[in-house]
Order: structure tokens, then sequence, then C-alpha cells
């Protein structure tokens, strides 16, 4: 499995690192086959449009092993769901699992009602050994850091489009 | 003719003639090649025998070599001493107390007598030559006896041999890792850190390259190949310490690694699951790995190399370097200047860069 790293022309995905999990091919000690399913295909890789007022952009870093996680949700304005999310993640495999999974299951759900994922449920759907807790804990913190995301930009816009029209009451009057 | 022993004056039963040089010298455990007969000979303990002359008084030139060579081996004798191995008591003949030879005593400076000096004062003369006994041997005591078989640590807290019962000398500022008079392996000493293991100051820049051979030199000294012939504890404690030195090698040898190691050692530990946040240093981070993939990718790195000598490096790599030399610095000035903030996140900056550089390397 794991010599299967580099693969060209994939869309980028990050390099599967064994890091405290050992390769694939050792029994017990073996990337669960959702990670690894989740690596070999990945679903929802790619970027949104930053500067897009209906996405917000989560982006999150774990110093301690040197991975960063970008997370992006594109809201529908009325209703409030996700509509869509795509995700970009450096890091072991574990991580690109973890953050998969977490935009799989952010999908068609409503901002308030992600914000209660946890990592304990993504690590536990993964079967993430203890060493690779925190690389769930990315996950939910990405999650969280793109809904405040999109609601920064939602106020934003709001206060700017009060001041336009402030403005032009103003100008009118 | 019977052979005597000039000290413990033993006969050589069987032997009539001293001629052959085998007959030169008492069985002791350690005279390997001797005489083989008699069970009393090889109790014996140090015993020599000189040549010829079996008179007790004569002050013969031999009495005065082996004299001298027994001198010669109490004195630096440990350092030959195979103790490793557990000790077979060596029993003085309870039932005759060794004699020594006037002509002995009066070199050895001792007062002479007439009587055959007791099991204790043998065990005095023995300490001040240096050659220490167990307590088995001399009931009646006779000085520092050396506690076999476990790790020494004194009242007054210095370690001493657990084999031999030496402490370390003074005046060597090298961590106690081997014994120094009987060069038995010690177990391991948490509290020796890995800069101490080197004789390096607990400081971010290495002070010298030597690093390497000072790992090797411990190697030559207590790898696990070299204890195939002692005891199982201390092939134990052998493959502890190795590992140990292993361990101090590597991390010191790598900036990052032995920065972590730093900030440990100063209560610093290193929390796996905080997150941060940061926006400019992730964008960056991200927009550097996007570069990297892409550039394997449409193998566009013709267009951005740049060569050095035969080796072709990239342009975007010698800028992680820099960056990741510019991070290292700013490590080491805000350790010396105790700012540990400041050098968290030096270290988190390099951690990234690191892994930057890594996968560049990978993909070349």
């Amino acid at each position: 499995m794991l010599p299967r790293l580099v693969r060209r022309g994939a869309v980028a995905a990050g390099l599967l690192r064994p890091g405290s999990g050992a390769p694939a091919a050792v029994g017990a000690r073996a990337y669960h086959e959702r990670v690894v399913d989740h690596y070999n295909n990945p679903r929802n890789v790619g970027s949104f449009d930053k500067s897009d007022p209906t996405v917000g952009t989560g982006l999150v870093g774990a110093p301690a092993c040197g991975d960063v996680m970008k997370l992006q949700i594109k809201v529908d304005d009325n209703t409030g769901k996700i509509v869509d999310a795509c995700f970009k993640t450096f890091g072991c495999g574990s991580a690109i699992a973890s953050s998969s999974v977490a935009t799989e299951w952010v999908k068609g759900k409503q901002m308030e009602e992600v914000l209660s994922i946890k990592n304990t449920e993504i690590a536990k759907h993964l079967s993430l050994p203890p060493v690779k807790l925190h690389c769930s804990m990315l996950a939910e913190d990405a999650i969280k850091a793109a809904v405040k995301d999109y609601e920064i930009k939602k106020a934003k816009l709001v206060a700017s489009s009060e001041a336009v029209s402030i403005e032009k009451a103003a100008d009118a009057a | 003719m019977i052979v005597r022993c000039k000290i413990s004056d033993i006969g050589l039963r069987g032997f009539t003639s001293p001629s052959s040089k085998a007959a030169l010298r008492c069985k002791t455990k350690r005279h390997k090649k001797i005489i083989k007969k008699g069970k009393m000979w090889r109790r014996c303990g140090r015993g020599f025998l000189a040549t010829g002359s079996t008179a007790p008084d004569a002050f013969s030139s031999s009495s005065v070599v082996v004299a001298a060579a027994l001198l010669r081996l109490g004195t630096c004798g440990l350092h030959h001493l195979p103790l490793s191995s557990p000790p077979q008591v060596l029993p003085w003949h309870h039932h005759r107390q060794p004699a020594l030879r006037p002509a002995l005593r009066h070199l050895l400076r001792l007062p002479t007598s007439a009587e055959a000096p007791s099991s204790v004062g043998v065990a005095r003369l023995l300490l001040q030559l240096g050659r220490p006994y167990s307590s088995e041997a001399f009931p009646n005591g006779g000085g520092e006896t050396e506690r076999r078989g476990q790790p020494n640590a004194t009242a007054t807290d210095v370690a001493t041999c657990w084999n031999c019962g030496a402490s370390p000398s003074s005046l060597s500022t090298e961590p106690f890792l081997v014994c120094g008079a009987c060069r038995s392996v010690q177990p391991v000493d948490a509290s020796v850190d890995f800069f101490q293991i080197f004789g390096l100051e607990k400081m971010y820049e290495l002070q010298n390259d030597n690093l390497e051979s000072k790992y090797k030199d411990w190697q030559k000294k207590l790898h696990p190949d070299l204890v195939h012939t002692k005891s199982k504890q201390e092939r134990g404690y052998a493959a502890e310490q190795s590992a140990r030195i292993i361990d101090a090698y590597h991390i010191l040898r790598k900036p990052l690694s032995r920065a972590l190691y730093l900030l440990k050692l100063e209560g610093f530990h290193v929390d796996e699951e905080k997150t941060i946040s940061d926006p400019e240093l992730l964008a960056e981070i991200m927009e550097i790995r996007e570069a990297v993939e892409e550039a394997t990718d449409s193998k566009a790195l013709e267009g951005i190399k740049s060569e050095v000598g035969n080796i072709v490096f990239s342009p975007l790599f010698l800028q992680l370097q820099e960056k990741l030399q510019n991070w290292s610095n700013s490590f080491g000035k805000a350790f010396l200047e105790h700012d540990f903030g400041d050098a968290v996140i030096s270290i988190q900056r390099m951690t990234y860069y690191e892994r930057a550089i890594e996968e560049i390397v990978k993909k070349l």
C-alpha cells in the first residue's frame, strides 16, 4: 500500500506519512480500511473561491507534526444549509482521512448542527489509534473555523450593506 | 624438597622440583597456567612461588622480585581483575593462617612480627594494596567491603560501581556510564541528560563537530556486542545504555529535534492536540506545499531550477532553507534569553519548514 505514495497527476491531497501508525502490510497496526479508502479515493478535494461570500474557509494547523488543513464550505444564504464542502490537507494519512470524512458529514447539514460534530465521532468512524487522535481534533477545529469564517463574512456583508443603505438614505435626503 | 608458596606457605604437592616455569606460580583463580594438582592450591589466593629457596628468612632476590610483582599487581591490579563474573568467594583457609614471609613484610613496610597475621591483618594488608575482598572471606570485617550485585547509592548520593564499589574519579567530567576501575557498564541514570553524555553545554548551537567521534567512543565502551561474556545483568545495562546513546546522538544531531529536546529539559512539552489558526503562517505554508505538489506534477521544475554545481536546487528550496536557518537562529536567541514563548513559536515555524523541505526532497 504505502509504496503507492507518490501519485502522479492525482489531485493534491498530500502524502501518506506513516507516523506512528505502521504500514498497511503489518497486521494489527495497519491503517484502517476506511482511512486507506479515503486516501485512495479522495472525495471532495479541491478549492472554492475564497472571496465568494457564500464560502467559509477554515484554515488550521497542528504545529506539533507540521500539518495544515483547509476546509471550505459553501452555504446557502437563505436556509443556512451547507450545500457543498471541499478540503485540502497536507499531512499524514489520518489527517487526510479525517478531513475527508468531515467534508462528507458536513454536506447537507445546517450550520449549527455541524458545530456539534465531535472529534471522537470521527476518530471512531476511522478507528484512529490513540496517537492519531489529534488529527480528528484538527478536523473538528477546521469545521468550526470554516463556520466561523462564514459568519464573519456574513456579518461584514450585512454591516457594509447597512452602511451603504444608510449612505444612500443620507444622499437621498 | 617440597616447594612452598612464599605467601600462603602451602606446599605444592606432587612437585618436588621447581625447575619448570609452571611451578613458579601458585594456582589462583587468575593464574590460569598452573600446576594442576591439589585443591589446596586453587584456594590459595595470591600466592607466589619463588624459585629454589624455601628458607623462610631468605632475602633472596627472587623474593624481592615476587614482592615487587605483588606490589605492582596490587596497586594496579584493579584494572585487570575480572570481577564481572559472580564472585566465587575464595575462602581463606580457615584452618590455616596465611603467613606472610618476613621478607615480603619488610618490603611492604609492615611491622615485622613473629606471629602470623590474622585474617584481619591480611585483609588490611590487601586493602592497602587496593584489592577489595568480599565480606564473606573476612567475617571479622576489615575495612570497606564491596556490595556485589546491587546498584550503589551511598548516603552522600555519589553513585558507585555495582561491581567493584569504586566511585567515579572526581577528576573525570564524563558521566558515569562505565566504571573506570573495572570497566563494567553501569545501569542507566535518567538524570544524566543527552548533553552531559556528549560533554556539551545545554545550548542550542553545538560548540564543535565531534558528536560522531564521541558517539563512537562511547559505543566502543558499552556496545552490547562487547559484553557477551558478562553477566545477564551487565548485558541488560549495556543494551539500555547503548540505546540511550543512540537516541542521544540522533536527537542532538538534527537542529529541530535538538531544539525540542532543549525545551523539554526546561519543562515545555509539546502538546500534540494543540491547533493553531494563524492565517498568515498557514496560508504561506499552504501555498508552498501546493507549489511543491504542482511543480513536480507538471514537471515545471525546469523553468524554475537553478544549478548549483552539479546539484540542481529549485529557488523555492533554497528560499525554504534560508527561512529555516533564520528561524533556527531566532530559536537560539530566544532560548538564550529564556524567552520561551518565542522559542516555541520558532520551533513551530521550523517544523513547518522542515516538513516542506522534506516534501521537496522526496519529490526530487
